[in-house]
């Protein structure tokens, strides 16, 4: 049951991808493997954000699955996805940041850490009333993590989340997801 | 002329640029969205066709339009149903050649706005739960508020700066056509040289006054 298994295939262009794997899903897994060989494309459809062949299976959920016509939009599978750059919105300020995953969550709003808990575990909370333009790039990328996270995902995809961040950040996040894990909500794919 | 007439022009002036404003902002806004995500082989045919109105003289734009307002084209259909014969020379008429005539001028800049922040902040709402509908309310008109404040400011300048459709269709009727541009053309007709006068200066001003404010809005958006 606790499973991620996933199977895609297609290509756009010149760029050919095969692949199926079938990971715990639990725990973090991580996608290695050279630039351009397709693990930002494989996380991108695992989200839903973009559509190729095959099955996607998290938990005993099905989010695609090709031979019975299912493709649930992005918005309808439980999956944060923090981006390489952190992608904040620009036009809210921190708490309104990680407000918007909790807001249009699907699992209870009363489970997980609050607005105020996750900001003090990320070490942002004297950040909440900024507006992203006005934080450091280390800054930027925990408050994406922490919006991920709120959204209360089965599965947290990352995408090269520790670009840019330094040891001390990058051995604080690594702990952070221990702790969310522990909070009980979430698996990790990441590349690194 | 007349106090009363003087304000009679200048609010038949205002409540078809505010009017039009906000027909252009609903109209022009789904078809910039569209212009700014697709990617149909017909993209560049509908930005030409809405950009349109950019090169072609108001003559010929009006000529068209008072045929598709008159008693034989869409517009007469539509005015029978309140029990009218035509839409040209009548104000709704006018409102609906101003949008015609000012939508490239409020499509572009939204356009634009949207194009600005590409596809990553959306992608974003969609992985966080928010529903397309939900993304665009949430994320992409607030995004793009510059843009909209930049397309309604031209928008509202350039339907009060209108003057060859107005003619064409609208014709020169007290209270229900006859606005700025075209109360001073028939005053210099008629030789009533200060009332001109005051009515051109007055859009001098006014015209002075919206590029300065863009300017400002533009300045302040790039240190902000």
């Amino acid at each position: 049951m606790d499973r991620i298994a996933v199977a895609v295939s297609g290509g756009k262009g010149d760029f050919r991808l095969d692949m199926a794997f079938d990971t715990p899903a639990n725990g973090v897994s991580v996608l290695f493997g050279p630039s351009g060989c397709g693990k930002t494309t494989i996380l991108r459809c695992i989200a839903g954000l973009e559509r190729m062949s095959g099955h996607v299976m998290v938990a005993g959920q099905v989010w695609q699955d090709d031979s019975k016509g299912v493709f649930l939009p992005p918005h309808h599978r439980a999956a944060g996805y923090v981006f390489q750059e952190a992608s904040l919105f620009a036009h809210l300020n921190v708490r309104e940041n990680l407000e918007f995953g909790r807001k249009r969550r699907m699992a209870q709003p009363a489970q997980g850490p609050s607005v105020d808990e996750m900001a003090g575990l990320l070490g942002i909370a004297h950040l909440c009333n900024r507006k992203p333009k006005h934080l450091s790039g280390g800054e930027r990328q925990r408050v994406a993590i922490g919006r991920a996270l709120l959204s209360a995902p089965r599965l947290l995809l990352m995408d090269e989340p520790f670009t840019g961040l330094d040891r001390q950040i990058k051995k604080e996040t690594i702990g952070l997801f221990r702790s969310a894990q522990a909070a009980g909500y979430s698996g990790t794919l990441c590349q690194p | 002329m007349e106090t009363a007439e003087l304000a009679s022009i200048l609010w038949l002036t205002l409540k078809l640029a505010l009017v039009t404003t906000l027909c252009l902002l609903v109209v022009g806004t789904p078809i910039a969205w569209w212009l700014a995500r697709t990617r149909s082989r017909f993209r560049d045919v509908v930005a030409s066709i809405a950009a349109l109105p950019l090169i072609l003289p108001p003559t010929v734009l009006g000529f068209y339009l008072l045929i598709a307002l008159g008693p034989s084209g869409p517009g007469g259909w539509l005015a029978g149903l309140s029990g009218g014969r035509t839409l040209a020379f009548t104000f709704e008429g006018l409102v609906i050649g101003s949008v015609v005539y000012s939508l490239p001028f409020v499509v572009q800049p939204i356009r634009n706005a949207f194009e600005a922040f590409g596809e990553r902040p959306l992608e974003v709402a969609a992985t966080l739960g928010a529903s397309p509908w939900n993304a665009f309310f949430t994320v992409a008109l607030p995004l793009a508020r510059p843009g909209f404040l930049t397309a309604a400011i031209l928008g509202f300048a350039h339907t009060i700066g209108e003057f060859g459709v107005v003619l064409m269709i609208g014709g020169n009727i007290p209270g229900e056509t006859r606005v700025i541009s075209v109360a001073i053309y028939d005053l210099v007709e008629s030789g009533d040289w200060g009332a001109a006068h005051l009515l051109s200066a007055g859009l001098v001003l006014f015209s002075f006054t919206v590029i300065m404010v863009m300017l400002r809005l533009g300045s302040a958006r790039g240190e902000g």
